[in-house]
């Protein structure tokens, strides 16, 4: 699996929804399974699969699924 | 009357303060104003219901407005019964059906439903829903009495001062968010709403420029400050913060104390029931670290006992509470309005021990309860629920409910094709107004059953957990 089936799986696990809806596009709190609680099984879920441990300020950025690759990018994961 | 004697319940001694009492993202109200607020409203409904202690429905959010309509509704007698405006539409129309109202309350709004009058013991005064958002459970009946008690209770052992801003973050419509509105009003302290969560940064902006002077929150609130580093922030004005609504894992209720002990504030750590208002313990902030699972000793006025079956001078048994703060009854039909004949000693339907100093320590649960995010929720009516479900989707087999805190287990026993598992799992999680991941869906070949023939919940919850493992 590449970093962005692994972005994809993390989220999709998290979530509760499947693969296919996770976009770049996807936004907190548009869709009723991203909620404040799911956020925080998300990024529980983030850490774990891409060992890092996130800033305060980056679990409170990371409001899409494109904001998760560049703040993750920051903890050197590279997505291509 | 005349409306400037409106006797407004907890801020009646505020009532010319320039003090802000409440304010959210965008507004604020000062003691004055709010005391105005609730005077014009007053005179407003007034006009509209004519009948003596109508029966109301009131849909309560975090926001001023809201607030303005509850003090209303208390300074006029009105009978209320507070809910969660994020409750189904099925669950407004099961109280609807139920308690038969007056009229519904909603965003400084009323709207009489019919005028017929509704006999009501003359104590009763706020219907708390048991089950949060979660159906439509029996009510907990509470009195004027019951909730200035409660309130002057707290008052006694949290340090809330005239100057405090307190983040107002738990629904209004629950026990322990309501008793924050409460104490906070009666101390003239100012009350804070947002529409943010603790993942907005606006949050936590809030926090700091307020700023907020503490906080109240349920496990998973804290669970989320834990993730977001809270115990590495710097929050000076921050002088403490409460916790309730469950247990709180072991490891987070130290790391919140060791935070609270480094930068000099106080942690709370309480225990309480809608039962009982809100309130029924608390453990002294300098115990925490020693005792991270204690749940203290009962508040001013309240009382404890153990018992264990007829022995009633035990260390180990189900916890009762004697107050004040303890409620008329329980309320399922209108009927139930009528009259009330409280019980002294309420069974708390937790398990608890008692150490030599007094602190009492929960253990376990007699009842077939769990909390779901601070929430009671009741797995017979969850069960009852389930039931429905599945004879509507012509699934036949034995099935029921279990759970543990923060998860709800149907389990089913007979076969389920895939199809038929997603559709059972979405009406669930439609009637129960819960998301999925609080849900999961068991099948197994049969379910245990006890001597009399009922569901083994016991042997059932070992089964499933050893089979997670």
């Amino acid at each position: 699996m590449d970093t962005q089936q692994q972005l994809q799986q993390a989220f999709s696990d998290a979530l509760g929804i499947p693969p296919e809806k996770v976009t770049d596009g996807l936004t907190y709190n548009t869709i009723p399974e991203w909620d404040s609680t799911a956020h925080m099984v998300l990024i529980a879920e983030l850490e774990n699969v891409f060992d890092v441990m996130l800033d305060t300020d980056d679990i409170i950025d990371m409001s899409s699924v494109a904001q998760a690759k560049l703040i993750l990018q920051k903890y050197d994961v590279t997505f291509v | 009357m005349s409306y400037a004697e409106l006797a407004i319940p907890f801020i009646k001694a505020h009532r010319q303060s320039e003090r802000v009492a409440l304010m959210d993202d965008t507004d604020s109200l000062t003691y004055r104003e709010l005391s105005e607020a609730v005077e014009r409203r007053a005179q407003n409904w007034q006009q509209i219901v004519t009948l003596h202690r109508p029966l109301v429905m009131m849909l309560i959010d975090n926001s001023i407005t809201s607030v303005v309509d509850y003090l209303t509704a208390l300074s006029l007698d009105y009978v209320v019964l507070l809910l969660n405006p994020a409750c189904s539409l099925v669950t407004r129309e099961q109280y609807s059906q139920a308690l038969t109202p007056n009229a519904v309350i909603g965003d400084g709004t009323v709207t009489l439903l019919h005028n017929e009058p509704l006999p009501t013991d003359a104590r009763l005064s706020l219907l708390l829903s048991t089950s949060g958002s979660t159906g439509a459970g029996k009510c907990v009946a509470l009195s004027q009495h019951n909730l200035m008690a409660n309130c002057d209770a707290i008052l006694a052992y949290l340090p809330i001062v005239a100057e405090d801003i307190t983040l107002a973050t738990l629904p209004l419509s629950y026990s322990y968010g309501l008793s924050v509105l409460h104490t906070h009003l009666k101390a003239g302290a100012a009350i804070c709403f947002t529409r943010h969560s603790v993942f907005d940064k606006a949050f936590w902006e809030l926090v700091k420029n307020r700023p907020v002077t503490s906080l109240a929150g349920v496990p998973s609130f804290y669970e989320m400050l834990l993730r977001l580093r809270f115990t590495r922030m710097a929050l000076p004005a921050l002088r403490y913060f409460t916790q309730a609504g469950g247990k709180l894992a072991e490891a987070h209720v130290t790391g919140l104390a060791e935070y609270a002990k480094q930068t000099d504030k106080a942690f709370y750590v309480m225990y309480g029931q809608t039962e009982a208002t809100a309130r029924m313990a608390y453990l002294a902030p300098e115990k925490v670290l020693e005792k991270p699972q204690s749940i203290g000793q009962p508040i001013a006025g309240g009382e404890f006992k153990l018992v264990d079956g007829l022995a009633s001078e035990c260390t180990e048994g189900e916890l009762y509470y004697r107050g004040d703060n303890v409620m008329l009854g329980y309320v399922a039909s209108v009927s139930d309005l009528q009259a009330f004949e409280p019980s002294e000693w309420l069974a708390t339907g937790d398990l608890a021990v008692c150490d030599e100093e007094g602190d009492y320590t929960i253990i376990g649960r007699n009842k077939r309860m769990i909390k779901l995010a601070g929430e009671r929720i009741n797995l017979d009516v969850v069960e009852q629920l389930y039931l429905k479900e599945l004879a509507v989707l012509n699934l036949t087999s034995p099935a029921c409910v279990i759970g543990t805190d923060d998860k709800i287990i149907a389990v089913y026993a007979g076969f389920l094709a895939d199809g038929s598992r997603q559709n059972v799992l979405a009406a669930l999680v439609k009637s129960l107004a819960l998301p999925k991941r609080n849900l999961q869906l068991n099948v197994i070949d049969a379910l245990p059953l006890l001597d009399n023939g009922k569901i083994d919940y016991a042997q059932l919850n070992k089964r499933l957990a050893a089979r997670e493992d």
